[in-house]
């Protein structure tokens, strides 16, 4: 990833070099067209400023010259339209012989899945040179999948299927954001799309993820990789200490207090089915549920971890419990797709 | 296209000179009022403004009218289902009522252009009965509504759907009824605020009417509240072929 | 370059004007000002809580580009700058910009302009005044129980469903002020059609009325939409069931669509209200007729109508149809056409003219640069197939603050320059308020022309924390932010000055035609002694050298010079 101080953004697709002549086009034409409306503006300003001795004011009306100028822009647009939509209508259809990937959007993560089965979080890796198709869903709000570096975003809206491919054309490691506001850790949504040539990607693709780790480091390592540090130091309760200690929770509704101890039960629950028990004072819409992404064997290495954690880390804020309708009704039914493989939607 | 308003009174208004009056909230009434130059040109700005308004209110129903649009083309099997199950004679009654009501408007206008001021209090107090009918069995349909479940938030019991095949079928027209059934609450909730509105304004005229306050010079206010009711009337018009008259011929039960 | 102003004979007493109290003075109880039928006083309390309210979403604006000197979060964390960012833009768009100039000067300006004593509605007037103030005290009410952090644009189903903020009286706010818009819009279009002045004719109205007018249109007809749909959200989070929501079959991009349906005309509510502004600098300080008359007031209305078909322009991301898309796009830029004709008329209005640029003009040709370079930069979002690698990046922040900050405010602060004579009667410094013109205009060059470029590097909006490289732009922007911060101080410091000590300015210090020039400075309550009559059109200024004016020729004459048809027909209708 290009950590340097840039004023452009670097190329790694094969739409990126179109998107960027048509860019180039646009500046063009912008640039002409402020330069001539300032610099008339200075000029008529000195030259025909109030002062004595100036030939007075004269009425000018010029039909020829409102002709040019109601005709120029509307070529130069017609122009800008044409170019603009031949883009879109190029790329609008995948390439047939495209990877497929499948893209889980949820607050506030991306979870890729290859089609060997294959998963990564908030990372994507891909062969440089081959057309990729992602089919995204979104868990929970509208998400944006955005690589700047490809020129390609595409919203992820729950409840339907999204599309979006691109061409890698440069080996590297490339900025992936999150671009519709998405709620609180909108901005901790990112992540990184690696670009590998082929044979290393056919290598990582057979690759089993699990080394030789010992439980306690990997589960920091998913610690880290789920971003479950993004909140379990500032927003959220602190790990520091919590192993076997006494908590005070909400199960359900906020009136309805009780104790619990952190064991390894409590853990599990509360990883898998976050908003079974919610420590008192905090917002049950804070952490996602991590069931069907976190396999048993995770969960025993973040409770390994947890174990583990001394008391030197960071105590987080106190958060206002939010007070929503939604927390006091009866759990809503599973999502599900309104749409049907058979009748999926043209892509774009 | 030169409009010039101008009479004898305009004229020494261009002659005289306008005294410097504060004017507030809760001063009295002249007619024709300060700014105006005279009574035709406060007339027609009267009903201007009350066309505009209405322009404005079509536009808020239209909203309404373009969601239920969309998801009746989506949710079609679901909505038809949901609709079988409102009462169409309600339904049809409440037209009737609210047809007449607006008859009654046209009279207390009728009246107001022939200087019968007793006539308008009549008629206008006749549209409010009416009113309050339409209120009183738009009551009993929603209260039947609740209790064979049909209002999602409170008491959702989609029996209806129980003859259905079962399986995903179910589950989706479960959520396309529950749509129609919103929106419903939604558009017929937004129309009874309207009547609500119009009921109050009716009211403020009849109490107008009783002072004398309208004749057959003088009745601008009684025509744009009258412009109201017969706007809300329309509405509801417009609402019941959208949601009781949607298949009409294939309906299984409702309508009891 | 030193000005030198226009013949000091032209401030003396005009035959419309009056002696004895202007508005101001009439009455100085509470009572006389809160309860108010007056247009002038009406447009005095929008001015004094719009300061206000854009003092807060200021202060709002100021944390985040704070914030935004370093990558992390470190002076605010994600849950505040999520709600600083949606009060900002709550409070600058609902409660600024969108009443802006049409609720200040237009509620001053379109009667005495138009030669009528007041609006068609005075006391309408007043309620839409009230309403914006109810609107606005439930959406700080908000800000105040915990915030909002849905963005302005308040997307389903994050708003309606997942955010745990006070989504709810926000909303509930907007809508109140909302018809606040309406009865505002609704008030102008009434009084530009049966309250003009006799010879007043549509050909004759300031090119201000004919975009007001044009803006009114767009009030009344967009509101409710935007309305109705916040009824929408507020009954899916309080009921709990799903018009937009998926998980209950719902359409989230179906909101989409009913929100910026007047979401995107409401950018023309505010702008076009602003072009009326520039217009009328442009022929006072040219001493020239705006070139290309007809064409800049038919511009006005193409862009209203226009305006309503262009929304699917913000969704191109959404998946929605490649053929939607293409619709919208080119219809986008066609919007762009009439605006390009108003620029370049503005711009000619200087040639062969006796320009001095005083400080309302420097607010309107640092207007032309910026609104420019807006525009211009409007036409790559318009272009589907650059709008998908822009969308939602700091580009679309950078365009849409070039034309709303750039566009709107700048005009607004030329206007109000303009007027303030017309207003109070008194000056403001001069010195300073060409110090205010041209900090804001270096100030908000820095601060948004980084985002430009930020934009392409694909920088995200909303983002309190930042991939490293982009910090180098980010300052920058930061350090323009405090610029133009001082810039917005500073007037209001001068301009409060110049209300209570300023030099008395005279009836009409510019020398400009208009009839709302042709009354005493402040105006009397009922704006003219006697019932104007026009003869002539509109910036109908003497071919003379400025110096030499006589103070008879910048009348339009009330009387003594009439044209013949118009006394026929008066007396037509007298007979």
């Amino acid at each position: 990833m290009d950590k340097s101080f840039s004023l452009w953004p670097t190329q790694a697709s094969k739409q990126a070099l179109h998107v960027d002549l048509f860019y180039i086009f646009m500046l063009a034409v912008t640039a002409f067209f402020t330069l001539l409306i300032a610099g008339l503006v200075v000029f008529f300003a000195v030259k025909y400023r109030r002062r004595e001795g100036a030939p007075p004011p004269e009425k000018f009306e010029n039909v020829k010259l409102e002709l040019v100028w109601t005709i120029v822009p509307l070529l130069i647009s017609v122009v800008m339209f044409v170019w603009g939509a031949k883009l879109v209508v190029a790329s609008s259809k995948p390439p047939e012989n495209a990877l497929e990937i499948h893209v889980i959007g949820k607050q506030w993560m991306w979870h890729v899945q290859h089609s060997n089965g294959r998963r990564e979080i908030n990372e994507l890796t891909v062969p440089v040179g081959r057309p990729v198709k992602l089919t995204m869903q979104s868990q929970d709000v509208i998400h944006s999948f955005f690589i700047p570096a490809f020129r390609c975003k595409q919203d992820v809206v729950p409840g339907r299927f999204s599309y979006l491919w691109f061409e890698p054309s440069e080996p590297g490691e490339y900025h992936l954001f999150c671009a519709e506001y998405c709620g609180l850790q909108h901005s901790g949504m990112i992540g990184k799309v690696k670009v590998l040539p082929q044979a290393d990607y056919e290598r990582w693709l057979s690759m089993s993820p699990a080394g030789e780790e010992s439980m306690q480091v990997a589960g920091a390592k998913l610690f880290s990789q789920y971003g479950c540090a993004t909140c379990h130091s500032q927003q959220g309760p602190s790990m520091a200490g919590l192993y076997g200690s006494e908590r005070v929770v909400w199960s359900g509704t906020p009136d309805k207090e009780q104790k619990v101890i952190a064991d390894d039960n409590y853990l599990r629950e509360s990883i898998l089915y976050s908003k079974a028990k919610i420590v008192k004072g905090y917002s049950p819409a804070l952490m996602p549920t991590f069931q069907g992404l976190l396999t048993e064997e995770n969960v025993s290495q973040l409770i390994a971890y947890i174990k583990t954690v001394g008391k030197d880390a960071k105590l987080g804020n106190e958060m206002t419990p939010g007070g929503r309708m939604q927390d006091l009704l009866p759990p809503r039914p599973e999502m599900k797709s309104r749409n049907s493989d058979s009748e999926k939607r043209d892509y774009k | 296209m030169t409009e010039i308003t101008a009479n004898p009174a305009a004229h020494t208004a261009h002659e005289e000179e306008h005294e410097s009056h504060v004017h507030t909230f809760f001063d009295k009434d002249q007619y024709p009022a300060m700014h105006f130059e005279d009574a035709g040109q406060q007339k027609e700005s009267a009903a201007l403004g009350m066309w505009a308004f209405l322009a404005t209110e079509v536009l808020l129903f239209a909203g309404l009218f373009v969601v239920y649009a969309i998801y009746r083309n989506a949710y079609h099997e679901g909505f038809m289902l949901a609709s079988h199950e409102l009462d169409v004679k309600l339904g049809t009654i409440n037209t009737f009522i609210l047809l007449f009501s607006s008859l009654c408007v046209v009279f207390a206008v009728h009246s107001a252009r022939t200087n019968n001021s007793k006539g308008i209090v009549f008629w206008l107090i006749a549209t409010m009965v009416f009113g309050m009918a339409f209120f009183i069995v738009k009551g009993f349909e929603w209260n039947h509504d609740y209790h064979i479940g049909l209002v999602p938030w409170m008491k959702w019991d989609p029996a209806f759907l129980a003859n259905v095949k079962m399986g995903d079928e179910v589950h989706d027209l479960n959520f396309q009824a529950r749509m129609f059934m919103i929106l419903y609450f939604v558009m017929t909730g937004t129309h009874a605020v309207h009547m609500i509105v119009g009921m109050i304004i009716l009211a403020v005229l009849a109490y107008k009417a009783k002072k004398g306050a309208y004749n057959s010079k003088r009745y601008t206010s009684l025509e744009n509240g009258g412009l109201y009711w017969h706007f809300v009337d329309i509405v509801w018009v417009f609402l019941v072929p959208t949601l009781y008259l949607i298949d009409l011929y294939n309906r299984t039960g409702g309508g009891h | 370059m030193t000005t030198i102003p226009v013949n000091p004979e032209l401030t003396s007493p005009l035959p419309l004007g009056r002696k004895g109290p202007s508005y101001l003075d009439i009455s100085f109880t509470v009572k006389s000002w809160l309860l108010t039928l007056d247009h002038k006083r009406i447009a005095i309390l929008y001015l004094l809580s719009m300061t206000a309210l854009f003092i807060v979403g200021g202060a709002f604006a100021t944390m985040m580009r704070l914030e935004l000197t370093t990558p992390q979060g470190d002076f605010v964390k994600a849950e505040a700058y999520n709600k600083l960012f949606t009060m900002h833009g709550v409070t600058m768009v609902f409660f600024f910009l969108i009443p802006s100039v049409p609720a200040t000067l237009g509620n001053f300006l379109v009667p005495l302009m138009i030669g009528a004593r007041d609006l068609a509605f005075p006391r309408i007037n007043l309620a839409s005044w009230y309403l914006f103030i109810i609107g606005a005290a439930f959406t700080l009410a908000a800000m105040f129980a915990g915030g909002v952090d849905t963005g302005w644009t308040f997307y389903t189903p994050y708003s309606s469903v997942y955010s745990n903020s006070q989504v709810a009286l926000a909303v509930v706010g907007i809508f109140i002020t909302g018809f606040s818009s309406v009865l505002t819009g609704l008030n102008f279009i009434v009084t530009v059609h049966k309250m003009r002045a006799p010879g007043m004719t549509w050909f004759r109205l300031p090119l201000f009325i004919w975009s007001n007018y044009a803006a009114a249109l767009i009030m009344v007809l967009g509101t409710p939409v935007i309305s109705i749909t916040m009824v929408l959200v507020a009954v899916e989070r309080l009921f709990g069931v799903g018009i937009f929501d998926p998980a209950n079959g719902g359409d989230p991009v179906l909101f989409q669509h009913m929100f910026w349906f007047y979401s995107h005309p409401a950018v023309y509510i505010m702008v076009l209200p602003a072009f009326g502004v520039i217009s009328e600098l442009m022929a006072a300080f040219s001493r020239k007729p705006v070139f290309g008359y007809k064409v800049v007031a038919f511009a006005s209305l193409a862009i209203a109508l226009l305006s309503f078909v262009v929304w699917g322009h913000h969704l191109f991301t959404t998946g929605q149809s490649v053929y939607a898309a293409l619709v919208f796009s080119v219809l986008s830029f066609l919007v762009g056409i009439p605006t390009a004709i108003k620029v370049f008329n503005w711009t000619f209005t200087m040639y062969k003219g006796s320009v001095s640029l005083e400080t309302p003009m420097l607010f309107a040709l640092g207007f032309l640069g910026i609104f420019t370079l807006g525009g211009l930069t409007g036409l790559f979002l318009a272009a589907v197939g650059l709008d998908i690698h822009l969308h939602d990046t700091y580009f679309v922040v950078a365009h849409f603050h070039y034309v709303m900050v750039g566009g709107v405010v700048l005009a607004f602060m030329g206007g109000l320059h303009y007027w303030w004579p017309k207003i109070t009667g008194r000056m403001y410094n001069e010195f300073w308020g060409k110090m205010s013109a041209i900090l804001i205009f270096f100030g908000f060059n820095l601060t948004f022309f980084p985002q430009f470029i930020l934009g392409y590097l694909g920088m995200p909006r909303r983002y309190y924390a930042y991939a490293s490289e982009f910090q180098v732009l980010n300052i920058l922007s930061s350090a323009g932010a405090s610029i133009l911060a001082s810039g917005y101080l500073l007037p209001g410091i001068y301009l409060a000055y110049s209300f209570v000590k300023g030099p008395k300015a005279g009836d009409n210090p510019w020398g400009a035609k208009g009839l709302e020039w042709q009354t005493s400075s402040p105006p009397p309550v009922e704006n003219f002694k006697k019932m104007p009559i026009v003869t002539e059109d509109c910036y109908n200024y003497p071919l003379v050298d400025p110096h030499d004016l006589q103070p008879e020729d910048r009348l339009i004459d009330s009387t003594t010079k009439d044209d013949d048809k118009l006394k026929e027909q008066v007396k037509d209708k007298l007979s």
